[in-house]
């Protein structure tokens, strides 16, 4: 009696083991072939590139384009270490220090942030993405005035840059300023019409602070159709059905 | 004799009827609410939440331990009592309905559909706690394969046992929540996986023992949904305060990248009273088929973390930008951040013209580690010394003038040279081979810097040519030129007759 009792409690053991190791083999096979990637291609060709850099200057830039992939990739860090070898090998480099402060702003490292990508604006004080990020810094230091500045120096360096108008909209917004944060959010959709976050942004802003039920419903919408996956699309139904649309 | 037969009759039936109320009592009352298919365009044009939640209701009802409440339960109460209150009904109808309504746990799925696979996840979770219980999930190529694969886990694994264990309530398991997953690029946005992956992973997270997962449709519920959302930001939402209120410690966050032919899942476990986050990580997958594997080795790499197997380390040194070893092996630069198993760990810090400084770390679980360290400068007297007794001629005394450098400052970059320069004597002018290639076998050894390697393979090998083993001298020079070609070292051997 005894052995077919444990057998019987064996059986889902053994089976919840076998599962297991299958999700692991499964995960092992994607981590196979997302090494195959393009993106991972050209990472490996920048590492195996290192060894043939003949000066300091080279490592920099090596790293640099290393540090910029990993960062795109979200890899927070792979993209530190990566920007500090960089920022190691050519300490005056304008985007050596960009690239270790946003590596730092994604790692959640506000205050180290802020000291690289200012030190990357003194050495180059016209490049306009570390001003992108150290508003982004300040934004998530809740310094929304100087955020504000920094997305406004931003858009005056590259009216193209669509984000920071999106970011300074959600600033103005915050310090209160409705009407320049929905001009500012219109610019961001304007520029890039399949950017579904302006017109989210457009949306709240319209329903929870300008009371404006037709355009909140119009934007919403316009998020919906840009964003047709978002996770929260059921849930925008709903606003959009409270506000009678 | 006759009110003896009442009495037996009547015992009888209070066995009965109490042995039927326990085995009442000891059923698990459960209720399956629709399966949510709002979370794919085409997952909800197919409507496939209803017909999910009938099969696996089908699948409670065919096992005895459940007790499965009627879908329209509560509806067709009330129908009785508007029944009874017009007269078409006996008021004692009603009476005792109550245990038909009663239930503790509740069974929440999703269905999703992309790309023409089916992600089905149901989780059955707590009605007080909101704890998910019981949880699985699959994809498959058809609704009605991943609906059967959770069946075959509701009717083999999810048992009074097992349930026993994970509703237990335990005030040292951590508690989490996975919330606020989202498409970060534009492609992602586009293919919008977030969602999906979001409940597969609150799912997979429900499934561990050690560790209390409050259901993800719940937490969300206490946030901010109506936010306003910066571009390019990781963490847009802020709103953890709502979160650890309700004693939800951890909150399980990401975004999702998509590339041509990458899908990116980054992921951060944050501390709900402070919004620190406590864990970061990555991975990547080929594609749609790997965001099951991808979520099932997260689950595992975060439950891992919050049964404090690993805590993060903080260290700073001033001057900062020394680089930091840990347990030999290079893990970055000052100011550094990492993840480290609990427990011992030797931290090595190593800067130009500083002395080489090492110290033990104790790494502790879900806490920040921090070490700041002031690095001691290299005073170059000792040095100077040896140099200068090398010139003088005075070769003992600059050996051991060397030596004492070493001794002093022996990890330090500038050990290399000493160590260099002594061997160069014991070679040169001492003759003493023996010790000259020991001298340049610890440089190789002990420095891993490419520069400082090259030379000391050329002390070897001119040692060795001066042992007269010019087999070994022929041999370090060509690993010379095979490994490091560009170095002047090398350039200096290929130079030579060998």
């Amino acid at each position: 009696m005894r052995p077919a009792v444990l057998s019987l409690l064996l059986i889902p053991a053994i089976l919840l083991c076998a599962c297991k190791k299958d999700m692991q083999e499964m995960m092992l096979e994607e981590i196979t072939l997302a090494e195959t990637a393009s993106l991972n291609r050209e990472l490996a060709a920048l590492h195996a590139s290192l060894k043939d850099a003949k000066t300091d200057f080279d490592r920099a830039v090596i790293y640099a384009k290393i540090a910029g992939i990993n960062s795109e990739k979200g890899n927070v860090k792979e993209a530190v270490r990566s920007s500090q070898e960089s920022v190691k090998y050519q300490p005056n480099q304008y985007m050596s220090h960009y690239l270790l402060g946003k590596s730092y702003l994604q790692a959640g490292r506000f205050a180290d942030a802020e000291e690289s990508l200012l030190t990357s604006i003194r050495l180059k004080e016209t490049f306009p993405l570390s001003h992108f990020e150290l508003g982004n810094t300040y934004y998530k230091m809740r310094r929304n005035d100087r955020a504000e500045t920094e997305f406004g120096i931003t858009v005056k360096l590259d009216p193209r840059h669509f984000m920071a108008h999106n970011n300074r909209g959600v600033v103005l917004s915050l310090m209160g300023k409705h009407a320049e944060a929905v001009r500012s959010f219109e610019e961001a959709a304007r520029l890039r019409p399949d950017f579904a976050r302006a017109y989210r942004n457009l949306g709240v802003l319209y329903d929870l602070k300008l009371k404006n039920r037709v355009m909140a419903v119009k934007n919403y919408r316009k998020y919906l159709d840009a964003s047709p996956n978002c996770p929260e699309r059921h849930l925008v139904r709903t606003w959009i059905r409270v506000l009678g649309g | 004799m006759r009110a003896k037969k009442i009495l037996i009759t009547a015992l009888l039936i209070f066995i009965g009827a109490a042995g039927a109320l326990f085995t009442q009592a000891e059923k698990i009352r459960i209720a399956v609410a629709p399966f949510d298919d709002s979370v794919t365009a085409e997952g909800e044009a197919e409507r496939a939440g209803t017909a999910a939640a009938q099969a696996l209701r089908g699948a409670f009802s065919s096992v005895e331990r459940f007790f499965v409440r009627e879908p329209g339960a509560i509806q067709g109460y009330f129908d009785t009592l508007t029944r009874v209150q017009a007269g078409l009904a006996e008021p004692d109808t009603i009476r005792g309905q109550s245990e038909n309504l009663l239930v503790k746990y509740l069974t929440v799925g999703t269905v999703s559909k992309f790309e023409g696979l089916y992600d089905a996840d149901a989780r059955t979770v707590n009605i007080d706690t909101w704890v998910i219980v019981h949880s699985h999930g699959a994809t498959a190529g058809t609704l009605a394969d991943a609906l059967g694969d959770i069946s075959w886990s509701v009717k083999n694994q999810f048992t009074g046992d097992y349930l026993k264990d994970r509703d237990e309530n335990d005030p040292d398991r951590p508690v989490v929540s996975v919330t606020g997953f989202s498409d970060y690029n534009i492609p992602a946005q586009k293919r919008g996986y977030s969602g999906a992956f979001s409940e597969i992973l609150n799912g997979q997270m429900g499934s561990f023992i050690l560790i209390s997962t409050v259901e993800g449709k719940y937490a969300r519920a206490l946030l901010e949904e109506k936010a306003l959302e910066m571009a390019g930001v990781i963490g847009n939402d802020d709103s953890g305060a709502g979160l650890s209120i309700r004693g939800i410690q951890y909150r399980l966050a990401g975004d999702i990248r998509v590339f041509s032919d990458l899908i990116c899942i980054n992921y951060r476990l944050q501390d709900t009273s402070d919004g620190r986050t406590v864990y970061q990580g990555s991975k990547e997958i080929a594609g749609r088929k790997g965001l099951r594997p991808a979520a099932w080795s997260i689950s595992c790499e975060i439950e891992d973390v919050l049964n404090s197997r690993i805590g993060t380390v903080k260290i700073g040194s001033t001057p900062p930008s020394a680089e930091v070893y840990i347990d030999g092996g290079r893990a970055g630069a000052t100011p550094f951040l990492g993840s480290l198993s609990r427990g011992h760990h030797t931290v090595t810090l190593k800067l130009s013209g500083y002395k080489q400084h090492e110290e033990a770390l104790e790494v502790l679980p879900k806490k920040i580690t921090e070490k700041n360290i002031r690095l001691q400068a290299v005073t170059l007297e000792l040095m100077m010394k040896a140099m200068s007794l090398e010139r003088q001629g005075k070769w003992g005394e600059a050996v051991e003038s060397y030596q004492k450098f070493i001794d002093e400052y022996g990890g330090s970059y500038e050990a290399d040279n000493a160590l260099y320069r002594k061997g160069h004597v014991l070679l040169v002018n001492v003759k003493d081979y023996a010790a000259a290639l020991n001298a340049f076998k610890s440089l190789v050894a002990r420095y891993p810097d490419t520069m400082t390697r090259a030379e000391a393979y050329f002390g070897m090998m001119k040692t060795y040519m001066a042992m007269g083993e010019r087999e070994k001298a022929r041999e370090t020079a060509e690993y010379m030129i095979k490994n490091y070609p560009e170095a002047y070292a090398t350039e200096e051997a290929r130079g030579m007759s060998l």
